[in-house]
């Protein structure tokens, strides 16, 4: 039987869906690999999951130190040798992953949108060009044990639970393995600035505006509609926009009721941080733009055609 | 303080995606247009800072043959001390376990303090070298900093968690940092920069100069096709002309109760 180990991070509210992962393995054995300083409530959450689930318990995992919990699990990786090893593609994610991946010398297979046995084979998708390729490959299962991250929301938790009521142990964390990152601080990156998540109307702009004055299409846009404006990461990079109007997996998070875009390409990185089901409209060039994926309607063109004659309706409606 | 920093050339995706062709049922990459990676370019005005601050040497190096001199001489132009080009060990020029290998032979030879990495590369998307290559030096690695300081015996490194949520970490010499894009704003190169380094000479490196041995029992992912995902999956593309365009999203929009609120 094939075993999957999944390695759940402590503050990733997707690592669930790990469990959609396993299920294309099926039959296969579960074991689960949580962290922290107090294991009560993760250990609760996975025992109806999983056979067996492994505790690392230590004060320095309070706060999640992927070097500290890759040099305690990688031992047990190389005596376990699951067929795969799974893990959110989270920012620490791109931590854990790589360096479980570089001391074990298992290879890595990054960022997976899909899995499936077709003709005896196992094969994983993922994006490559930002969403504008998707790149198959055949995964060595039964070679090798394969460490795997998982793009979040990319697959389901399966609905049906299996009672497995599984074993519990709990991990000596071994003396030789003193922490080597000191956490100082913790920094709300979005706190200062306007709190766009307020708003139930967003328009968001990106790298189809190629300089600050640009941007008055869009703010103009925005005002007419009554409401605030959103980025992408590298216009906020340029120094263009406040941090805290940035949506993604590295900004805030937003649940608007209209979410218009001008100019954004569509990566899961800035698509990742719309929660809900929010009517999407996509302005853009490229008919190939990942966005047209997301979106509910969208318009290919030039965007300082569309988005002024688009202004100019929605105040003839008096809005 | 010695800095070593890893450069990949990318295609040029400046202009749309005319690299990427329809090719049978495949999609195949064809590019004559290579750039650097666009985060390694904030990982390369890192290293040069952090030299400028508190003098030492920084070195380049980027895994290829001699086109990859390209991003090598971009890197030299921005301040970098010196750069080396590895050869790649095998054919199979993605593969991180085998770039990461290479690279650790240059660490190994070359002895930084800090190896700074761009956080992924625009074509793959996989930020795996970097960890990789901590992981098999077995040093501590911290990925998407967007903040990076000597203090004169630790590395003080902002970097991003979740939920734009940052930690502040204090992680001793030798480290492995990863980029994230907005980290710094990287330097104009000039022309004339780009001629200033035009004549310098970038030593290639084979992995008998590295003193490594061949990847022992490495088992690589098998590269099988790319193909464009379903085009506009969801969206309903607007017909007509731009005015015909717009009369029909405010229809849409209303339909969804946009303007009812």
């Amino acid at each position: 039987m094939k075993k999957v180990l999944i390695v759940a991070q402590p503050e990733d509210s997707c690592s669930m869906e790990l469990l959609g992962v396993a299920e294309v393995f099926q039959p296969c054995l579960i074991q689960v690999a949580i962290f922290g300083d107090d294991l009560k409530l993760s250990k609760e959450k996975w025992t109806p999951w999983a056979d067996r689930i492994l505790g690392f318990e230590h004060p320095q995992l309070q706060w999640f130190d992927t070097d500290f919990a890759a040099r305690v699990l990688a031992p047990v990786l190389l005596e376990e040798m699951p067929d795969l090893i799974l893990t959110s593609r989270t920012n620490p994610g791109l931590e854990l992953l790589p360096v479980l991946s570089g001391i074990t010398g298992f290879p890595a297979f990054s960022d997976c949108l899909r899995v499936r046995f077709e003709d005896g084979d196992w094969i994983a998708d993922k994006a490559e060009f930002e969403g504008k390729v998707i790149h198959s490959f055949r995964l060595p299962v039964g070679e090798v044990p394969i460490c795997m991250s998982v793009r979040p929301g990319s697959f389901q938790t399966p609905a049906a639970i299996q009672k497995k009521a599984a074993d519990y142990q709990l991990m000596s964390v071994p003396d030789h393995c003193p922490p080597r990152r000191e956490f100082l601080e913790l920094l709300d990156s979005s706190a200062e600035g306007v709190d766009i998540r307020k708003s139930k109307r967003l328009v968001a702009v990106g790298r189809g505006i190629e300089d600050q004055e640009q941007l008055e299409v869009a703010e103009s846009l925005a005002k007419a509609l009554n409401a605030e404006l959103a980025s992408t990461r590298p216009l906020v990079d340029q120094g263009w926009l406040e941090k805290s109007r940035q949506v993604g997996t590295s900004g805030v998070t937003v649940n608007p009721d209209l979410y218009l875009t001008v100019g954004v390409s569509g990566s899961f990185q800035h698509m990742g941080g719309i929660q809900g089901k929010p009517f999407i409209v996509a302005i853009n060039r490229d008919p190939k733009a990942p966005v047209f994926n997301y979106a509910n309607v969208g318009m290919v063109g030039d965007l300082f055609e569309l988005v002024p004659l688009l202004e100019q309706e929605i105040l003839k409606l008096g809005e | 303080m010695k800095v070593m920093v890893c450069l990949k050339q990318v295609p040029d995706a400046g202009e749309g995606e005319a690299f990427l062709q329809q090719v049978g049922e495949e999609v195949q990459v064809a590019c004559d247009d290579w750039v650097l990676n666009e985060w390694d370019g904030f990982a390369v005005e890192a290293a040069v800072h952090l030299i400028e601050e508190h003098g030492g040497e920084s070195m380049a190096v980027s895994i290829g043959d001699e086109a990859v001199e390209g991003v090598l001489r971009r890197a030299l132009a921005m301040g970098v001390d010196q750069a080396w080009r590895l050869q790649p060990d095998s054919n199979s020029a993605d593969d991180s376990m085998r770039l990461a290998h290479s690279l650790m032979g240059a660490a190994l030879t070359w002895k930084p303090d800090l190896i700074i990495c761009g956080a992924m590369a625009s074509d793959s998307g996989n930020g795996l070298v970097p960890g990789i290559l901590a992981g098999k030096l077995q040093w501590p690695f911290v990925a998407l900093a967007t903040g990076l300081k000597w203090d004169g015996k630790s590395f003080l490194v902002r970097h991003e968690i979740h939920q734009g949520m940052e930690s502040l970490e204090k992680i001793g010499a030798p480290l492995v940092v990863s980029a994230q894009s907005g980290l710094n704003q990287p330097r104009y190169v000039s022309i004339r920069g780009i001629r200033r380094v035009a004549k310098r000479e970038i030593p290639m490196k084979n992995m008998a100069d590295l003193s490594l041995s061949p990847l022992q029992n490495h088992v690589e992912l098998v590269d099988l096709k790319r193909r464009f995902p379903p085009s506009g999956a969801h969206a309903e593309i607007l017909q007509g002309s731009p005015q015909e365009q717009i009369s029909q999203v405010i229809q849409r929009m209303r339909e969804q109760g946009v303007f009812t609120s």
